[in-house]
């Protein structure tokens, strides 16, 4: 397998540990509770950062089969997992915040007529199927390819599920960002964004470790083959 | 809802988010550390430069 370049682990780390506990800092300490929701807004700051890093890494994922399917080298394919699998952990936080900052703020766990939440649950529920194609398969090019594929035709649920609300139009599920800006005040948005370059930063902090493991696991397979004397 | 009815709502999304990072974290690094002894034990010897003349 060549290596593509070994991701850096530093710098994510070092913006995850001062993004991230800032982001609760700003969230709590500096600004105000909003004027409908009240307290339980400060879930904005978690969830809304999450989604967007889920997204992120789920667009990271197809890209990398993209360039898979063209390369046919299989460190995109690995990247490709990697992203696919990160996004599918944020993913789960996103379903589990998501129904938390719904019943403090609705009143209602879950809305079977919000599209978004839907879009999102069936995005969620294809990559999670990813793993199950990916698994089925033998180890190799075919396993490859089939992934690559699979993930590189899910890639179109993300802006479906990113525009839903703003085509929905539901109440419950109010769009903050429009075409005229950010509809909240500008400690609420700084907030937001220090909360997305932290969620974003320590997305790629997990995404290049297990980047490390993976590698480190298929050097480990070589070496083992080697051992038995098969040929790698 | 009140400030006293909300807390346990955002304790809850703020705790679950740090728990599933932190089990995320948990099993990588176990995983990794695993994989990087049984490395360490199967990699061949290194480079010409370490070897004795």
């Amino acid at each position: 397998m060549r290596a593509l370049g070994r991701p850096s682990t530093t710098v994510p780390l070092i913006l995850s540990l001062i993004l991230v506990p800032l982001t609760v800092v700003l969230a709590f300490w500096w600004t105000g509770d909003d004027v409908d929701q009240g307290f339980s807004q400060k879930i904005f700051y978690l969830h809304v950062p999450v989604a967007l890093a889920s997204y992120a890494a789920f667009g990271y994922g197809a890209v990398c089969a993209a360039l898979y399917l063209w390369r046919r080298d299989p460190e995109w394919d690995l990247r490709s997992y990697v992203g696919v699998h990160s996004g599918t952990i944020f993913g789960t936080l996103v379903l589990l915040t998501g129904p938390i900052w719904a019943k403090a703020s609705w009143g209602v766990w879950w809305n079977w007529g919000d599209r978004q939440i839907n879009v999102f649950l069936i995005l969620f529920l294809y990559y999670c199927a990813y793993f199950m194609l990916r698994f089925s398969l033998d180890e190799g090019e075919r396993r490859r390819s089939a992934s690559a594929v699979y993930a590189l035709l899910g890639v179109g649920l993300i802006p479906l599920s990113f525009l839903a609300v703003r085509i929905a139009e539901t109440l419950i599920h109010p769009t903050v960002f429009t075409s005229s800006g950010a509809a909240m005040p500008d400690t609420f948005f700084l907030t937001f964004l220090v909360g997305l370059a932290g969620m974003l930063s320590l997305m790629a902090l997990l995404m290049s470790v297990e980047l490390r493991g993976k590698r480190a696991a298929a050097r480990l397979v070589e070496y083992q083959r080697a051992a038995r004397g098969e040929d790698a | 809802m009140t400030l006293r009815d909300a807390v346990p709502y955002v304790a809850a999304a703020y705790l679950a988010v740090w728990v599933v990072v932190l089990l995320y974290v948990g099993i990588i690094g176990r995983k990794l550390g695993r994989i990087e002894r049984q490395l360490d034990e199967l990699a061949p010897p290194s480079g010409d430069g370490e070897r004795q003349p």
